[in-house]
């Protein structure tokens, strides 16, 4: 391939997803495509969930919702959204059938306005230590209340909430935070069949964090959280493969054709990155370019440079850039440009 | 892209200010002829758009009728950051703006903690401010605990890790609303901070930040 290509693998997407499900049964499995799906591609990724069974997609924004709707999921499969700006299109979100995570009266009584000729599905946000968004547990009771008072217009299908993954303890503090929440809530008449708290790592190790719906979003792309985790250890399998061209080669040194235009971190110099199997340093990044070490070695122009794969073929894994640049690679994959050519494997 | 219903985040793009680089850089010029350097979606400004304002300004393009119209001993210079108007300059602007709206606000007490690992604890009661922009729209994660965003006037300072999506600024006594702006770069002959200044904070060229805002961001032209 001559261009710079991110190719996903999508039976290995849906391998993760299958084992991932296994592990947190007999809890629900929400696949996580937001932010492009992690830039795999949210709607062939998102097709490749609902083909594995998935019957949840965390979408965040109401605008990816709807573009999920229009590229055909089915309105059987529920999309969260929970990222709500101030100016929103409720009326668009709840006819195209978008579940809610709500965290405001104001944004409740927002989406009640909009829900006219039918009942929208809300899910309410407990704040249980992360201190983004959610409820504290002051204003709690009057969210439930409210939402309950709502009840022609809304639908109470879920309780949330989001845990900063500090430490072991500090997990088992929010989790005792949300039971509390839950407790509130039933009290005020609440009954709600959808709880859920979890992301990849807790979903992964704790039982008691997945309750009804856990939210997968790294871990179902083979991204594992790092120091020392690989995704191999977890049995997952990384799904995207980045390569590029080499477009030039002088001196022991080749050009490949991808750089911090194309969303490789400036930072990059020192990782490695892979030619016929062998592995050669990076010197440096250039706006779209990048400058290899590649000594002695015979290297010829139009060879294919694997910047990180599933690491089979010696070649790095995402998390080996991470871990080097010192982010996780759930920053790497993101930042990756849209102009980026992706390339899907059945 | 176009520019969501929801106007969560932009990269809004000030295309007089590309023709008005362009202008002067010709006129630095002299004799030689400019030409645009539009790699990496110009920059993440969008090459189409700055295209047109490039030429307006009378700066020349590389295109099939290129040696043709320029004449064939001419010797070129490329303008690049200073076309963006990425250094400082005074007779060059910043062509991209990069802001983000407030979605949530909240206050919390001394010795809570933000964002993931909690690697920021209040010292005091303070208020927070939640903006939607996070390390998948190019706001790179190592300015966690580090950058700042302006809002309501002042600089304000990224607190606990940036999320993918999200970020949390530490208001101290002041307090924001629902909808209110934050600013990562924009024109700092007006409020906003500098492109440069917010680059050399996270140790990273101005080029890349505008690129890689730009290719992720709705952009808005203005
Ligand atoms: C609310 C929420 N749930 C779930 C996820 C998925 O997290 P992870 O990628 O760690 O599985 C995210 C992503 O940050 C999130 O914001």
């Amino acid at each position: 391939m001559n261009t710079p290509t991110a190719t996903i693998d999508l039976a290995a997407y849906r391998r993760n997803l299958a084992r991932l499900a296994e592990r947190v049964a007999p809890a629900a499995l929400m696949a996580v495509v937001k932010a492009d799906a992690y830039g795999h591609g949210a709607v062939p990724v998102a097709r490749a969930a609902v083909a594995a069974g998935v019957t949840w997609l965390g979408v965040l924004d109401i605008e990816t919702g709807l573009e999920l709707r229009q590229n055909g999921i089915p309105r059987d499969v529920a999309l969260f959204t929970w990222l709500l700006g101030p100016n929103e299109d409720y009326t668009a979100a709840i006819d195209a059938e978008l579940d809610f995570g709500v965290s405001t009266l104001g944004q409740l009584d927002a989406i009640a306005r909009a829900s006219v000729a039918g009942r929208a599905r809300v899910h309410l946000k407990i704040d249980t230590g992360l201190h983004r968004n959610g409820a504290s547990i002051e204003q709690w009771p009057a969210l439930v209340a409210q939402a309950l008072a709502l009840s022609d217009r809304i639908e109470l299908v879920g309780i949330w909430t989001h845990i900063a993954e500090a430490s072991d303890d500090d997990d088992t503090v929010a989790i005792k935070r949300f039971r509390s929440a839950l407790a509130i809530a039933e009290r005020l008449g609440a009954n709600v069949t959808v709880r859920h708290l979890a992301a990849s790592a807790a979903a992964f190790g704790r039982a008691d964090a997945r309750f009804d719906l856990v939210r997968i979003g790294a871990f179902s792309f083979g991204i594992s959280p790092g120091g020392g985790v690989t995704p191999s250890s977890l049995l997952l399998e990384p799904v995207m493969t980045l390569t590029a061209p080499v477009i030039a080669v002088r001196d022991g040194l080749a050009t490949v054709g991808i750089g911090y235009g194309d969303g490789v971190p400036s930072s990059a110099a020192g990782v490695q990155v892979s030619l016929e199997g062998v592995r050669h340093r990076v010197v440096s990044v250039q706006l779209d370019q990048l400058t290899v070490d590649t000594g002695e070695a015979i290297v010829r122009t139009g060879e294919t440079a694997i910047l990180f794969g599933d690491g089979t073929d010696g070649e790095p894994t995402v998390q080996e850039w991470a871990d080097k640049l010192g982010t996780i690679g759930e920053e790497l994959v993101t930042r990756l440009s849209p102009r980026i050519h992706r390339r899907f494997l059945e | 892209m176009t520019l969501s219903g929801s106007h969560i985040h932009r990269a809004s793009i000030n295309l007089s200010a590309i023709r008005d680089n362009a202008a002067v850089l010709v006129r630095r010029a002299g004799s030689r002829v400019v030409v645009a350097d539009l790699r990496a979606d110009a920059y993440g400004h969008g090459v189409t758009a700055v295209t047109a304002a490039a030429v307006d300004g009378g700066v020349f393009v590389r295109d099939i009728d290129f040696t043709a119209s320029t004449g064939r001993d001419a010797e070129f210079i490329s303008a690049g950051e200073a076309l963006y108007g990425l250094c400082a300059d005074r007779e060059l602007r910043p062509a991209m703006r990069v802001s983000a709206l407030v979605v949530g606000t909240k206050t919390i007490d001394a010795g809570e903690s933000v964002s993931y690992g909690y690697t920021w604890t209040a010292p005091s009661r303070t208020n927070l401010a939640l903006v939607g922009i996070g390390y998948a729209e190019g706001l790179d994660r190592i300015a966690s605990n580090v950058g700042s965003l302006r809002l309501g006037g002042a600089p304000r300072r990224i607190v606990g890790r940036v999320a993918m999506n999200a970020l949390v600024l530490d208001l101290g006594q002041d307090s924001a609303l629902i909808g209110d702006e934050a600013v990562v770069f924009g024109d700092p002959s007006g409020e906003d901070p500098a492109v440069w200044d917010w680059a050399s904070s996270l140790r990273r060229p101005s080029a890349e930040i505008v690129s890689v805002f730009g290719s992720h961001l709705p952009r808005v032209y203005r």
